[in-house]
């Protein structure tokens, strides 16, 4: 039986999407902490999108399983007899109980620990206690499978999901951004690294999408000391150095002649640095990827320059360039977040190679990395400068660089891009995108009618 | 850890019994006055503590099925919050002391509480490994609270009288930090 959705009022929703003043690129402060808006965003955004499950190595064999979350919905991701990637809400039809409470593992059928009903890892409702005896046989089974997950899809070993069934095609959504996650997988046969590292802060879901996306203002600040202790940024590799030499190079890594602002269609987005391919340091074990001819000619020309990049996959997928890591936040309300990170690891590399590249990650991100300490408290306290009425008459401000981005057009396989670093179009465009989805009574609609990066930002 | 029963075991001599007591109070005190640095922030002077081949590792754990135990804690090399070496603390203790620091700007008030101290066993005269429990509460600005629980497998080794941790293996009991950041250590 197919489930009724909420119906959206879309004379809200488009009141709402007017809180980001894309004519000034100031953002109303309260899409940050109210729970209507919150609500809806659930709706037009998490229920829409295309959403990161997991990745395709943690789940090899048939019954494997992880269970996770598509915004704030609960899911069980499995791989079926058959080899397919099934993905359902995680709640059982009788009463809603939780189905499946461990994070991973492999199993056959899914048994609900209130009466009993088990589904299989298609779905499907496969055992009721009593049915006969209780039921009259009057329950249809088939009626009471597991919401499946309308559309799974895997982009090179990235399993994505979405709820909506009109949602165009994975490589569609993603568009563009295919570049951006190329520069990482190309980098070997990447797997995910056994083990994700989990934790939550109080903040808004959105302000670590938009950091992601195009903030690089905030590294000399926030993670000056970062910098200045020895980390190197980008490159993942682990090279010692410190003190204010340090800080002076890697200062002029944030001028706008140093890299490059990318924003695609439905609101992914990536910012780099470059520097000229001879400059890099190769010795390092996690680099010998950029002495193989066959990967860098995969990288192309913008591509094979590339010495450090955040990038996101709209609305909540962070992943980096150097480390390797895919850092997924989803909301758990509307002034919380939980942050999942996966590294990935080169599967043919050997084991203390593979421990470099998570070290290597832990080092930058992670809850105690030396560059995410720094991220948590202001987001926390950035959305706490959100909640109250007297703070809410104040707008954000999103418009650094406003009227200066000037739209290269795609050519030679490479995203459109803006040719500057220090600027928050990507954020500013991020919050366009996320307007148009609010206010976006379905896909058709969306995919007729969205932004699509030129002219000026 | 089975070396606890052999610790006590009945028939040892009371000699060996008050030996053994002996190292047992000299072991735990240095892991009290370790404690005790860190909440005073005497980073450096907790630094000193270790040894310089320092392996600092605290693997991500995950909520698994019953029988499925042995899979919680990922494997070394896997995902972890911390995999130190020595020169990874200094760098973490150098980051604290820029001035720039924001996490822990203003600093976190921490108190680390040690209990339950185990000698698991004693390769050598200086060397002992020892399992204890933590439980390590932070506060933060006016309101933000952490507590963390778990237990440590440690490997302290003795040179010129000084005790240093050689070994630490941190075994959180959450499966989610509930923390905005770990800019403390355990």
């Amino acid at each position: 039986m197919g489930a009724a959705k909420q119906a959206i009022n879309l004379e809200k929703a488009a009141e709402i999407a007017a809180m980001v003043h894309l004519d000034t690129g100031l953002i109303d402060r309260r899409i940050f902490v109210d729970d209507d808006i919150y609500r809806l965003e659930l709706e037009q955004i998490f229920a829409r999108c295309w959403l990161y499950l997991c990745h395709e190595s943690e789940i090899p064999n048939a019954g494997d399983y992880v269970t996770g979350h598509m915004g704030a919905d609960p899911v069980i991701v499995t791989r079926a007899r058959n080899g397919k990637i099934n993905a359902f809400i995680n709640s059982c039809r009788h009463r809603g109980n939780t189905l499946c409470r461990a994070d991973r593992g492999n199993t056959k059928t899914f048994v609900c620990s209130y009466h009993g009903w088990a589904y299989d890892t298609d779905g499907k409702l496969v055992g009721v206690p009593g049915i006969k005896d209780y039921y009259h046989d009057e329950l249809d089974r088939k009626e009471w499978g597991l919401p499946k997950v309308a559309q799974v899809a895997s982009y090179r070993g990235l399993v994505f999901g979405t709820f909506d069934p009109d949602a165009p095609p994975l490589e569609e959504y993603l568009g563009d951004m295919r570049w951006g996650l190329d520069l990482v997988l190309n980098q070997g046969d990447l797997i995910a690294a056994p083990g994700i590292a989990r934790w939550s802060m109080e903040g808004n879901w959105k302000f670590a999408s938009d950091n992601a996306i195009g903030d690089m203002y905030h590294g000399p600040t926030s993670h000056r000391s970062g910098i200045m202790s020895g980390h190197k940024g980008g490159g993942g590799a682990m090279r010692e150095t410190h003190g204010s030499d340090n800080l002076a190079d890697t200062m002029t890594m944030f001028r706008n002649d140093r890299g490059f602002t990318v924003v695609t269609e439905y609101g992914h987005g990536l910012n780099a640095n470059y520097v000229d391919p001879e400059r890099f340091d190769t010795s390092s074990p996690l680099m010998q990827w950029r002495n193989d001819p066959a990967i860098m000619a995969k990288m192309g020309e913008l591509g094979s320059k590339v010495a450090r990049g955040n990038m996101l996959v709209f609305p909540n997928l962070f992943v980096n360039f150097g480390s390797r890591e895919l850092m997924l936040r989803n909301p758990l309300g509307p002034t919380k977040i939980e942050i999942l990170k996966t590294v990935l690891i080169d599967r043919n590399a050997a084991p203390d190679v593979q421990r470099m590249q998570v070290r290597a990650s832990n080092r930058h991100f992670g809850p105690a990395g030396v560059f995410e300490q720094d991220d948590g408290e202001n987001w926390d306290q950035s959305t706490v400068g959100c909640l109250t009425p007297v703070s809410q008459r104040y707008p954000l401000h999103y418009a650094m660089g406003k009227g200066h981005g000037q739209v290269e057009p795609s050519r030679n396989g490479e995203p459109t891009y803006v040719k500057s670093l220090m600027n928050e179009h990507a954020q500013l465009w991020m919050y366009r995108v996320w307007a148009e989805f609010i206010a976006a009574p379905n896909w058709p609609h969306l995919r007729a009618n969205h932004s699509r990066p030129e002219g000026v930002l | 850890m089975s070396g606890v029963a052999e610790f006590i075991s009945a028939g040892r001599s009371e000699a060996a019994t008050v030996e053994r007591m002996l190292l047992h109070y000299e072991v735990e005190q240095f892991l009290y006055h370790e404690a005790a640095l860190l909440d005073d922030r005497r980073f450096w002077d907790w630094y000193a503590l270790l040894h310089d081949d320092l392996e600092y590792w605290m693997p991500a754990r995950s909520t698994r099925a019953k029988g499925d135990e042995a899979n919680e804690f990922a494997p070394m090399g896997g995902g972890a919050y911390f995999d130190e070496d020595k020169g990874l603390i200094a760098e973490r203790l150098r980051k604290l002391d820029t001035g720039f620091s924001w996490s822990e700007d203003p600093p976190s008030r921490t108190r680390h509480v040690v209990s339950n101290v185990r000698i698991v066993a004693t390769p050598t005269a200086n060397e002992v490994r020892v399992a204890n429990n933590f439980i390590v509460y932070r506060s933060r600005l006016a309101r933000d609270e952490d507590l963390w629980a778990g237990w440590r497998d440690d490997t302290l080794k003795r040179s010129d009288g000084q005790w240093q941790i050689a070994k630490r293996h941190i075994y959180i009991d959450q499966v989610s930090l509930n923390s905005k950041n770990l800019s403390i250590f355990f």
